[in-house]
């Protein structure tokens, strides 16, 4: 009897415990997968970029050849470069300082310049593109992680280095010191192609550079596009700057944005192609810093540039890179992160392949038929890994109507006498974007959040009203200064929310006689109580509208705007393997990520020929295809692209 | 992790070999370990880091996690011990202040004379007993260094008339001091403590010291794997009787804020009464920890020991 309830008792405390195991762990929810539908097009008809390319993949290192931890950089350089000093730009703090120059053998007076290089076999001259891990375990080498993308960029014609800055992981503020880094990696290399006796001697092509870096050194890569073009550090003026390389391209995988800010400003960066891709799932970085620094990319100079930010669902932080992985949060992610969550590593790295490889080729190799796969995903959907992404997207060709930073007045636009105005909304407010995460971080970027409802308020519930909108006027003036014709195009960024405001009350006509109001004190009998309405799921049908443009003539030219995209409702992404975990770290367990459509006027011209593009004067958002809803629109505007590629390879229902 | 196990079980070979008397001191509960996890852990937490840091180095109420616990301790069928204890990260210079209270209830046998040796509280007895110390400490960062003072009240009461009306009680009592370094050094954290100055007291014509000990030890944790392996080891000097203690952690962790940790330890003991080895084990559930510890009595009397903490 008393074994009995000695075993009743056991097995009631381990029934105990194992349920406080397990109630503690969220069940896997992730979002309908939409991608049979949104991936079902390729008009894109080159081949796939992430295909090898022609050419015969070589490798070698380079670096001082004295490393003591990494044999590679002692053992088999081919080409040595001389240490260089990295102290101005980042610090060691004192209790590290010994430990740091034991391990390493160095410290940052007489720190490496090491690489390790995937190139094709050939004559060349060969673009060339450096890539730069961020901030990892130091001990546990970083740069071997991208050779998936080596294979493949050398094999189509690029000379790809993986950068070693291992040594200053585990620093902080050191951001610029990588971007120093990725300078100096630079020097060594117009160094190799100038040499006569280097093996590289003019076959690198300096002309055609891009820097990439992940996580911080997604930060360094456009910091060094900057550096690039300065003559002295921001921080300290007794450093000179002398590059004045060609960078033409910049790539930011999961970037950080921020965490090195020159003079104090957030980084400047112009005139250079950029694509920033970010994970939904990313457990370390877990906000889209990279909107920021997208948003901040200027185009000055006329050349047909374009930026691009592309956010993956269920992508982490460190399937970029073969030697991080899963290991978003430490060698024991796991115990943090729903890894569960996460796409396959192959499939990540596959879409890595895709973007880059087809960014690189249209902005170094000049095949700008990869180009439209930046503009709208769906044009390269047979390319893509089966899963949603949301793209953001801007040429130089584009201008400003609204974004919504000017001023705080909800009816002026960004550029002189454009107007905006509201119909029938119940949410019309401007707003500064924000981030997931706690803490008041923000996109730096204003939009402007526009709710309605078409339901009348009342006991009959099929009574709709005339349909909300949202109205954008364009000044002849600008239209002229702008070119705006038949090539043009307009352009807006929307994010769908899961608010919806309630049905829209009928205004009160208060020449009617209104006997209760007349005595106030007469009291109305009580309305019998309703029950408590059940708690609403969210929507998950993608919000539509259609887009509504008038040219100066009243001719009017409608379409629908999913014929150009999906406008597609937050996706959800619990990050961590804790249930509330998610609801307790971040403001909304969704990133609010704007998707860029691109609508081209001669579309609106074909499907109402009497609409004359060179004369538009208005562009409407008419809400009459979802019943209610909430949208976040940014970065309203026209651009007539300075590349005719910007347009092809369109996603039409008709074609 | 060969270095880690080595250790205790370097302790637990000189512990079973070595066996003296410790010298008479008192109050009894100064001589009881104070912690239920460093009750398994061989009584060396000398350089440990929680709310019960303040029963053996002040100095290192610096880094414990701000909370409080408490803790019921069952020795053998006579004794019992209760004690709750607390810290509190006060601010500028990583100040920090501890609190603790310990309150032991025990019997006597006639044979056992004043001061009692720890294994008396194990013992079924017929004379009431308490013993009790409170402690308040405080702690500061100083280029580097863990500095800390504490200062307790500690008494004992026996009934030294368990017959008749009631009993007549004998109090001592003694005002003590505690001084407490601590340090980073190497991989893990040296602690160095000097607990119990103070004048003790003459009982029946012979002087009572109070246990005044200098002890030293460190502690370090690692990573092996999927486990987190901890070592602490101790040194007791008290007047001139030397009690070496170590105890190897392995904790368990499957999922954020939840772990399983399981100890064992060893400890040169006061008497023969109590025996060296010491196991325990803890099950954390984010700010909650619920803690055990078996301690072993000669004659097949055990103590348990239970905390439950709150961070």
């Amino acid at each position: 009897m008393a074994l009995t309830l000695r075993v009743s008792r056991a097995a009631t405390a381990g029934a105990a415990i194992a349920l406080t195991v397990t109630a503690c762990s969220q069940s896997l929810k992730l979002m309908k997968d939409d991608s049979p539908v949104v991936l079902a097009h390729q008009t894109i008809t080159a081949p796939n970029p992430a295909d090898a390319g022609p050419f015969k993949v070589r490798h070698m290192y380079y670096g001082a050849g004295t490393d003591k931890q990494r044999a590679e950089y002692r053992d088999s350089v081919t080409l040595k470069t001389k240490p260089v000093d990295v102290s101005p730009f980042a610090t060691v703090g004192p209790t590290q300082v010994d430990d740091r120059k034991k391990w390493w053998g160095f410290d940052m007076k007489k720190v490496p310049i090491n690489g390790r290089v995937w190139y094709p076999e050939g004559d060349g001259p060969f673009p060339l593109v450096l890539v730069v891990h961020g901030n990892h375990n130091p001990e546990d080498f970083s740069d071997p992680g991208y050779g998936y993308l080596g294979e493949l960029l050398a094999s189509r014609g690029f000379i790809l280095v993986s950068v070693d800055e291992n040594f200053i992981n585990g620093l902080s503020g050191e951001n610029d010191a990588r971007a120093w880094l990725l300078l100096k990696h630079l020097e060594s290399w117009k160094k190799f192609n100038d040499s006569t006796g280097s093996p590289f001697h003019n076959r690198v092509d300096m002309n055609n550079i891009a820097v990439m870096g992940h996580s911080r050194g997604g930060e360094a890569a456009p910091l060094a596009a900057t550096f690039n073009k300065l003559r002295f550090y921001p921080d300290d003026a007794k450093q000179k700057f002398n590059f004045n390389f060609n960078i033409k391209s910049v790539v930011a995988i999961a970037p950080v944005d921020g965490q090195y800010k020159a003079s104090s400003q957030f980084t400047p960066l112009e005139n250079v192609n950029y694509l920033v891709i970010h994970g939904s799932h990313d457990g370390d970085v877990s906000t889209f810093h990279g909107l920021r620094q997208f948003e901040r990319l200027r185009f000055t100079d006329g050349r047909p540039l374009f930026k691009a930010a592309i956010f993956m669902y269920r992508a982490n932080h460190g399937q970029w890179n073969t030697v991080w992985n899963n290991k978003d949060n430490g060698p024991r992610s796991g115990r943090f992160l729903d890894l569960r969550a996460l796409i396959d590593p192959e499939s990540q790295r596959q879409f890595a392949r895709v973007v880059i490889s087809g960014f690189l080729e249209a902005t170094l190799h000049g095949k700008r038929e990869y180009v439209p796969l930046f503009r709208d995903h769906r044009t390269a959907g047979a390319w893509l890994p089966k899963t949603m992404y949301t793209t953001r997207f801007q040429e130089s060709g584009y201008h400003a109507l609204a974004e919504f930073d000017e001023d705080i007045d909800v009816t002026t636009g960004s550029a002189r006498g454009v107007t905006l105005m509201g119909d029938s909304l119940q949410t019309w407010k401007e707003n500064v974007l924000p981030y997931r995460s706690r803490g008041g971080d923000d996109q730096k970027h204003q939009a402007v959040w526009l709710g309605w409802n078409s339901h009348i308020a009342g006991k009959d519930t099929t009574k709709m009203g005339r349909p909300a909108s949202y109205t954008i006027t364009v000044p002849d003036s600008l239209r002229a200064a702008w070119g705006v014709g038949e090539k043009s195009a307009v352009y807006f960024s929307l994010a769908a929310t899961n608010d919806k405001p309630g049905p829209r009350t009928v205004a009160r006509d208060s020449t009617r006689k209104d006997s209760a109001a007349a005595d106030s004190s007469k009291k109305k009998p009580a309305a019998p109580k309703e029950p408590p309405k059940p708690k609403e799921k969210p929507d998950s049908t993608p919000v539509d509208l259609t887009v509504e443009l008038v040219d100066a003539a009243g001719h009017v030219a409608r379409l629908p705007l999913s014929r150009f995209g999906v406008a597609r409702r937050p996706l959800d992404a619990r990050v961590y393997r804790r249930d509330g975990r998610d609801t307790q770290r971040f403001n909304t367990i969704f990133e609010l990520v704007p998707q860029t459509f691109v609508m081209p006027l001669a579309d609106f011209a074909r499907s109402s020929p009497q609409f004359e593009p060179g004369k538009l004067k208005t562009i409407r958002l008419v809400f009459d295809r979802t019943v209610a809803g909430t949208v976040v629109v940014e970065d309203i505007g026209l651009s007539t692209p300075t590349d005719p590629a910007f347009l092809t390879a369109p996603v039409s229902p008709e074609r | 992790m060969r270095s880690l196990l080595s250790a205790p079980l370097f302790v637990c070979a000189v512990t079973a070999a070595v066996h003296a008397q410790a010298p008479d001191t008192g109050p009894l509960v100064l001589l009881l370990p104070a912690s239920t996890r460093a009750t398994a852990l061989g009584n060396a937490w000398v350089a440990g880091r929680d709310e019960d840091v303040i029963f053996y180095n002040p100095a290192q109420l610096i880094g414990a996690r701000p909370g409080a616990n408490a803790t019921v301790a069952r020795y053998g069928s006579s004794g019992t011990l209760g004690s709750v204890a607390g810290v509190y990260a006060a601010g500028p210079n990583s100040l920090a202040i501890g609190w603790g209270v310990e309150f032991l209830d025990f019997t006597t046998r006639p044979a056992d004379s004043y001061p009692f040796a720890p294994a008396t509280v194990a013992t079924p007895g017929s004379g009431a007993a308490f013993s009790m110390a409170a402690t308040v400490g405080s702690a500061m960062l100083w280029k580097g260094f863990r500095i800390g003072l504490a200062g307790k009240y500690a008494s004992d009461r026996v009934a030294t008339s368990p017959t008749g009306v009631g009993p007549v009680w004998a109090t001592h009592d003694a005002f003590l001091g505690d001084f407490g370094l601590g340090h980073n050094l190497w991989t893990g954290v040296a602690g160095l403590s000097v607990q119990n100055i103070g004048r003790g007291w003459v009982e029946n014509g012979r002087r009572i010291e109070s246990p005044l000990q200098t002890s030293l030890g460190w502690t370090v944790t690692k990573q092996v794997g999927e486990l987190d392996v901890a070592l602490a080891s101790q040194v007791t000097l008290r007047r001139g009787w030397v009690s070496p203690g170590a105890g190897v952690e392995v904790g368990y962790g499957w999922i954020e804020g939840y772990s399983l940790a399981f100890r064992a330890g060893a400890r040169r003991t006061e008497t023969n009464g109590e025996k060296p080895v010491a196991l325990g084990a803890s099950f954390n559930a984010d700010r909650l920890s619920l803690e055990y510890a078996l301690q072993f009595f000669e004659g097949d009397r055990n103590a348990h020991r239970v905390t439950i903490r709150w961070r």
